[in-house]
């Protein structure tokens, strides 16, 4: 009976075409939407290992010298950084704070320094920030191995790092990595002293192994580059008077720069809707996309049946019961989708070789590739139940009437 | 055997009702070849129908080899057609998308039969009825004459005792119609093949065993 199917559908190929690109881009659509959102739903599970709660974002424009283009070095800024460094000695001081710790591209922020690096015969791809020694307690991150930076540190003869276990991994492999050497610049030598867990630099849908790297940032350092941000790790319960009176502070010091202060908080909430936007935007277009395709192959295989009811008579005369028409129009859907489906799956099978995976994991990826697998056939079988129940009911008297 | 005790048959339709056939009773016996005959519209093709099992009467009742079919299931029904029952029609009903060989299968996709065995079947069907060249043209290839020989091949692929023919020769010249009638002849007499044909053409008719004549739905004689 198979190939008596295949037989119809070849010879019919023209208009079993159609359906068949129809099934085929709906499984790349659905694909994409089972992939992206099991790789969404999987990173949000994760954890951050670090927290948002209770912690207040400080912007001060101060012009970095090493941050300007040469044209617009406006010279020393050792002033500025010195008062930093005072108003950041004078926050910690009080009694709402708990840390503070400064920052080029704090969590939530949109702004990332990432590359690749030449290391150790390795190409690594990896997420770069340098942050004061109140950084880790500021966002409350706990370590796995080795230590986090201390004042006591501006003595040691290189500048320490450390790193996230994604990035330990992926440069020392089962070596320890604490006291390998990092990576140097100039004369400065920098070198592994503590391990922290997989950092969640933009939160909860940061893809996964970002490989960061926290370089040690010290204000006793000459023409530092100023850290754009301090984090501000205030007790829970803290009024928003607070932030008040911290601007206010900073605008004492810094009447000519301009400044903020938000907290986390508000930032997660900004980046989470910009990642979800696209998100919830695609998931609207896929599901009015899989319902004009859901309608348009009942219509089309609805009017497959009628435009067949002439055959269809014949077999019930020939002998075919109702449910064996009923089961073979279900086949022949059958058939169209596993054609559709084969092409699908060899299509999303580049994709790996396309480099899929750095956006998603293999989880995802493989739970995408049987999920769209299983939800086609099942809408496809799903649309050819009422077009094969109505050609089981075919009568063959009515049917062979119309000549 | 085929016996229909007061039969009735009436099409409703939402405005109109038509008594297509009214108390007909009828004895055919195995191996008889009987033809229909009647003006068009008289119940002819509606009495096949009801023979055939493609339809069911209104009233009355109707067995097929002792077996009383007006309770009979979808299921038995369809094996019933299938096993005992071949049908040739006046416009052939053959499927075009197949080649001649998978049109005359059909029957048998519904029987438990190995692909081959199948094949074999079809393929002596169609040497029956001298089609043996044709087997792997499409039917519009072929003649109006060689289609409905493939019809008739497919018709009697699975060996039925009895075959139904609604005005066979309707859409042939007249060679070709000869032709047809010596094949259907030629099962009754030498297989023994019970033969019901409805036809327009008395020449075909005499050369019958019997003729039924149906006038509105009644039979006359
Ligand atoms: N499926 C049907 N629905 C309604 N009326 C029908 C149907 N089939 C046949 N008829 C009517 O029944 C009568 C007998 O039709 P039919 O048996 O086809 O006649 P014949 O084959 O002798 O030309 C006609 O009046 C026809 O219009
Ligand atoms: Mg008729």
């Amino acid at each position: 009976m198979i190939r008596h199917l295949l037989k119809l559908v070849w010879r019919r190929k023209r208009a079993n075409a159609l359906l068949i690109v129809e099934i085929f881009f709906s499984f790349l659509v659905f694909f994409a939407v089972v992939t992206f959102g099991t790789s969404a739903i999987m990173r949000y599970n994760k954890p951050l290992n670090f927290d948002w709660h209770d912690v207040l974002v400080l912007n001060v424009s101060i012009p970095s010298e090493r941050g300007l283009p040469p044209g617009e070095r406006h010279g020393d800024n050792t002033a500025d950084v010195a008062a930093l460094d005072r108003l950041m000695k004078e926050i910690a001081a009080m009694p709402q704070v708990v840390a503070i710790g400064g920052s080029h591209t704090p969590p939530y922020s949109l702004s990332t320094m990432e590359g690749v690096w030449h290391m150790r015969g390795k190409r690594v791809r990896m997420t770069m920030d340098d942050v004061t020694d109140g950084y880790p307690k500021a966002m409350n991150i706990s370590l796995l191995r080795g230590r986090w930076f201390k004042p006591e540190d501006d003595a040691l003869g290189y500048t320490p790092v450390v790193v996230d276990s994604d990035l330990a991994k992926a440069l020392f492999g089962d070596e320890d990595p604490i006291g390998q050497k990092f990576d140097e610049e100039g004369e400065h030598e920098q070198r592994v002293i503590g391990v922290m867990p997989p950092f969640r630099k933009n939160g909860e849908f940061t893809s996964e192994h970002i490989n960061m790297v926290f370089r040690r940032l010290t204000l006793a350092e000459k023409s530092v580059r100023v850290p754009g941000s301090l984090l501000i790790r205030v007790r829970p319960g803290t009024p928003a008077a607070f932030e008040e009176a911290i601007s206010r502070r900073t605008h004492e010091i810094f009447p000519n720069y301009e400044q903020r202060v938000r907290r986390m908080e508000a930032m997660r909430t900004f980046a989470l809707r910009i990642y979800l936007t696209p998100v919830a935007v695609g998931s609207v277009i896929a599901a009015f996309l899989i319902t004009m395709v859901a309608l348009g192959l009942s219509g089309v295989l609805w009017q497959n049946v009628t435009r067949r009811t002439r055959e269809i008579g014949l077999r019930r005369a020939l002998g075919a019961a109702g449910n064996e028409v009923n089961r073979q129009i279900l086949g022949e859907v059958a058939l169209l989708a596993t054609l559709a489906l084969i092409i699908g799956v060899i299509v999303v099978a580049q994709l790996p070789l396309l480099g899929i995976l750095t956006l998603v994991s293999p989880t995802s990826f493989t739970i995408g590739l049987v999920g769209a697998l299983a939800t086609i056939y099942g809408l496809t079988l799903l649309c050819g139940l009422y077009p094969s129940w109505l050609a089981g009911r075919v009568q063959p008297a009515q049917a062979l009437h119309y000549e | 055997m085929i016996t229909l005790n007061n039969i009735d048959k009436v099409y409703r339709t939402e405005r109109v009702e038509t008594l297509a056939l009214q108390n007909i009773n009828l004895d055919i016996a195995d191996g008889e070849f009987v033809s229909i005959m009647g003006p068009s519209g008289c119940g002819k093709s509606t009495l096949l129908n009801l023979i055939g099992l493609l339809d069911k009467p209104t009233k009355g009742k109707l067995l097929l080899d002792g077996t009383h079919i007006n309770g009979a299931g979808d299921r038995s029904l369809a094996k019933m057609r299938n096993e005992k029952l071949g049908f040739v029609f006046q416009s052939f009903h053959l499927v075009p998308d197949l080649t001649v060989l998978d049109n005359v299968e059909i029957p048998l996709l519904y029987r438990k039969i190995a692909a081959g065995e199948r094949k074999k079947l079809a393929l002596a069907a169609l040497d029956r009825v001298g089609l043996s060249s044709r087997v792997h043209h499409f039917p519009t290839q072929l003649s109006g004459g060689q289609q409905q020989r493939v019809a008739i091949a497919r018709a009697i692929v699975g060996k039925p005792r009895i075959v139904l023919a609604d005005e066979p020769t309707g859409n042939l010249d007249s060679a070709m119609g000869d032709e047809i009638m010596g094949i259907l002849q030629e099962l009754n007499e030498k297989d023994g093949t019970t033969v019901v044909m409805v036809t327009h053409d008395d020449r075909f008719a005499q050369q019958t065993g019997r003729t039924i004549r149906l006038f509105d739905g009644r039979q006359v004689a």
